[in-house]
């Protein structure tokens, strides 16, 4: 990925989720996007930070991390989740499936794919 | 200005940096060298750890005439180093050498050139650091400025090789001598046991490898111990798991680990962190280790805490026994024990972290896969995890008393343990991974954004 196309996606992020920025360790390694404040629907804690990482980009999905103070009302973080070590901090992936196609790749909509994950309230 | 914090840097930049400072003027116009490193910060519980990342030397074309200094430079240079900085999220901080033979410490001439610069450096943006530093051959010095603040003096320089060494304001000593270590002392010199009392290491996973490593390293005499795992004592776990007693199932693993080194030595400090490396209180408790032993199951958990040590200059040393078994016979038991040091090549960087081995197991073991209560376990057995554990101390004690050769471990190194046949054999690690992405993190300590 160039960095042209690493400008485009961060704006597009920061254009559809707000304030977004690219977090990248280094030029040469997988671009990682920080949105400041994800919207997220009820039950779960909102707005969050959310992180994204585009290893394979547009082959596959972006990996995508949200801030561990998100929680349900029982207190609870998203089932099937597990804390990860990243850029230096710790993040919160959980399982999650949906269809991605290569083909029309939109790192916009792969994130609102993703935050479909919390209309489930457990 | 009460605070203290630390210049870490690994020893192969280290080695360029006083290579450049050492080399003597270049004409009749400077008496000294200089240069800026350029350098993640870790907010540690008691100072703050300033991680060298780059290193930038005065260059002769930037140099101007200043009468009454050894070397003065152009304002051309500052921008661009601030400029770099930026772009790095790094603190810039200015080194130079003084060969006076006695405690380093900043001159008059040095403040009085260099607190200006350095003050309005950090006075650039809130919040902002820059640092000078001065070396000496044995002693070094330097204050610490915030957003034009002086805000603390330097309290040790570290030097992360084989050994760690820690160059400290002042020359003096500080001897230690406890009776129990008095042979192990004769072995690798008397000043060992000062070192080893002051040595902060952490042990990530702590069943059949990790509980063997805290055991050695405790009689060692670590003066402090980091044990970090979530998982609780198990029947099954006993076979393996050293210090536990019949009646432990049902306790904290790093609960029995406590109990087992101050079974040793109860004036050991011991900080037992129940949780997994990758929680925040596993991550605070890392970041505080000199040397970081892991000794854990999963490649894409080695791949973390790697990282994180990577970010912070600390040597990492793996350990990890893969048996394979037809049931009644064992076929295979292979194991490693890998060093990585700071500078040189990561765990990523070789075989045992490779992408594909971390694909495969994301593809057959996702994040998750070992709280299933139904998920196998692997076929352990504790004598041959014992032998990986004693390597891993050996090393342990390598890096903190320099009982090696210097430049034996320079890179890092491999063993390569085959359990049927009883042999363990070296290699040193090569070259580092282009792009590593573990390499990639290196020194930047906490993340900018936090």
């Amino acid at each position: 990925m160039n960095a042209d196309e690493r400008e485009t996606i961060v704006a597009a992020l920061a254009v559809a989720f707000g304030p977004a920025e690219d977090v990248s360790p280094a030029p040469d390694q997988p671009l990682h996007v920080l949105v400041h404040a994800a919207e997220l629907p009820g039950p779960w804690t909102s707005p969050a930070r959310a992180l994204l990482r585009f290893t394979d980009w547009p082959k596959t999905r972006p990996e995508f991390f949200i801030d561990r103070s998100v929680v349900n009302a029982a207190g609870d973080p998203p089932r099937s989740s597990s804390e990860q070590a990243i850029l230096g901090g710790s993040w919160r992936q959980f399982s999650f499936g949906f269809p991605w196609a290569e083909d029309g790749a939109d790192p916009v909509r792969a994130v609102q794919l993703w935050l479909t994950r919390f209309s489930e309230p457990t | 200005m009460s605070g203290r914090f630390e210049l870490r840097i690994a020893d192969s930049l280290f080695a360029e940096l006083d290579a450049e400072l050492r080399a003597g003027p270049r004409d009749s116009l400077e008496s000294e060298r200089a240069g800026f490193l350029l350098c993640g910060v870790a907010r540690l519980t008691d100072r703050s750890a300033l991680l060298a990342r780059a290193w930038r030397p005065i260059p002769v074309e930037s140099r101007v005439t200043e009468p009454g200094y050894g070397l003065a430079w152009n304002a051309e240079f500052n921008a661009v180093i601030l400029d770099e900085a930026d772009a790095l999220h790094a603190v810039p901080v200015l080194v130079h050498r003084h060969a006076s033979g006695r405690d380093a410490r900043l001159s008059r001439r040095d403040r009085r050139m260099g607190d200006p610069l350095i003050a309005s450096m950090s006075r650039l943006a809130r919040g902002r650091l820059a640092a000078s530093v001065v070396l000496d051959d044995s002693t070094a010095a330097g204050i610490l400025w915030r957003s034009g603040t002086a805000e603390a003096a330097l309290g040790e320089a570290r030097i992360v090789g084989t050994p760690i060494r820690g160059i400290s304001p002042t020359s003096e000593p500080v001897a230690r001598s406890r009776r129990r270590l008095h042979r192990q002392s004769l072995a690798i010199g008397p000043a060992s046991d000062a070192a080893l009392s002051r040595a902060k290491v952490a042990i990530v996973g702590l069943s059949g490898g990790g509980s063997h490593v805290v055991q050695q390293l405790a009689h060692q005499g670590i003066g402090t111990l980091i044990v970090i795992d979530d998982d609780i004592v198990e029947e099954e776990n006993r076979g393996r798991l050293v210090g536990s007693h019949h009646d432990d199932d049902g306790r904290l693993k790093a609960d029995v680990m406590e109990r087992l080194i101050h079974s040793v030595d109860p004036t050991t400090k011991v900080l037992a962190v129940p949780c997994r490396s990758s929680h925040p209180d596993g991550i605070a408790a890392l970041r505080e280790a000199d040397v970081i032993v892991t000794c854990v199951d999963r490649f894409d958990v080695r791949a973390e805490i790697d990282t994180l040590a990577r970010r912070n200059l600390i040597p990492v040393i793996d350990i990890g026994m893969t048996l394979e078994s037809d049931g009644e016979r064992l076929r295979q038991a292979n194991g490693q024990v890998v060093l990585a040091l700071p500078g040189a090549p990561c765990l990523r960087c070789t075989p045992l972290l490779s992408d594909a081995v971390l694909e495969a197991e994301a593809r057959t073991a996702p994040p998750g896969y070992d709280r299933n209560p139904d998920a196998p376990g692997q076929p352990q057995v504790v004598s041959m995890n014992g032998l990986l554990a004693s390597q891993a101390a050996n090393l342990v004690l390598a890096l903190v008393t320099g009982y090696l050769p210097a430049d034996l471990l320079s890179n890092g190194g491999w063993w390569q343990y085959d359990a049927i046949q009883g042999q363990l054999d070296f290699t040193a690690l090569s070259v580092r991974r282009p792009r590593c992405p573990g390499c990639a993190e290196e020194g930047h300590g906490d993340p900018w954004f936090a």
